[in-house]
């Protein structure tokens, strides 16, 4: 969850970097959430993530050396805009290739708000959405599920 | 309560806890039906253990320097970059889950827009969130099923 000055470029001065770590395996940013925060329907062309009071660490910047105690609040919806396709390349590449994995994935439109609190600060967003980039969802499998 | 994860095995505390939270969902009290809010489950009272850590993907960027060993991936549309950080799409056949030895369902977006700060200023945001339920393997071979969020 990044926080930027307005008016500063690509890339942005960064102001805020709330995210959960890494683990001691490398595994990154990655936190187990409670099971019912995240809901599928429509046959999985809709889904919403509602969970409150996430622990996170605020960096400040990417990697940056202090970490100070935060937490967000995430309300997310995804809605496919287009009938899910076959993505990844399995096994056909090495383990380590970004396509060593196979998918059905529908682009999708995500959108929803963020807030967030430390001592200090505290932020709440207005809608953000996956206008200006990219979003999907759909089932998938890796690693040994391949 | 909550509890987050089932083993598949073998039998375990762990396994007989994971058996509950199935009853529990299967009574509506669990999964099926959320609580109006959720908690984080980390640190929590009701979440008697850890789980296991799940691997990670085995890839990941190598460039920029400052990305270098970081287990992420960016799919996104040749030629697209998101809109703050710059950082470009790597195309659409590209893992979205953080998670190796995973199976299940994942819901991926960088969303942006504007926030308004507790200190007056409004800030640019830029938010990479993956989420991904379903059946991951540890190390040791063990299976099991949770919630997991890139965030």
């Amino acid at each position: 969850m990044d926080l930027f000055t307005p008016g500063t470029g690509v890339p942005a001065e960064q102001v805020h970097d709330m995210n959960p770590g890494v683990l001691l395996n490398g595994l990154f940013w990655t936190t187990e959430l409670p099971g019912s925060s995240f809901r599928v329907s429509g046959g999985g062309t809709r889904a919403s993530l509602e969970v409150y009071g996430v622990p996170l660490a605020n960096t400040l910047v990417f990697a940056g050396d202090r970490a100070i105690a935060s937490s967000v609040d995430i309300s997310l919806d995804w809605r496919a805009t287009a009938p899910r396709e076959l993505r990844g390349l399995g096994n056909s590449v090495p383990p380590d290739d970004f396509g060593a994995f196979l998918g059905l994935f529908a682009d999708a439109r995500c959108s929803g708000t963020v807030q967030g609190r430390q001592t200090g600060f505290s932020f709440v967003t207005g809608e953000l959405t996956s206008d200006t980039f990219f979003a999907e969802m759909g089932p998938q499998r890796n690693g040994v599920f391949l | 309560m909550h509890l987050a994860h089932r083993a598949h095995a073998p039998m375990s505390r762990r396994t007989f806890l994971g058996a509950s939270a199935a009853v529990a969902a299967a009574a509506g009290v669990g999964i099926g039906a959320a609580p109006a809010r959720a908690q984080s489950g980390l640190g929590h009272p009701a979440n008697p253990a850890p789980s296991p850590i799940a691997a990670t993907v085995p890839s990941g960027v190598t460039e920029p320097a400052f990305l270098e060993n970081i287990h992420w991936l960016l799919p996104g549309p040749i030629g697209a970059t998101t809109p703050f950080i710059g950082l470009p799409g790597f195309g659409l056949d590209v893992d979205p889950s953080t998670m190796g030895d995973y199976r299940g369902f994942t819901a991926y977006a960088v969303v942006s827009g504007e926030a308004e700060g507790s200190d007056g200023n409004t800030y640019d945001v830029e938010f990479d969130v993956r989420v991904m339920r379903g059946t991951y393997e540890t190390a040791t071979g063990a299976r099991f099923d949770s919630t997991f969020a890139f965030l």
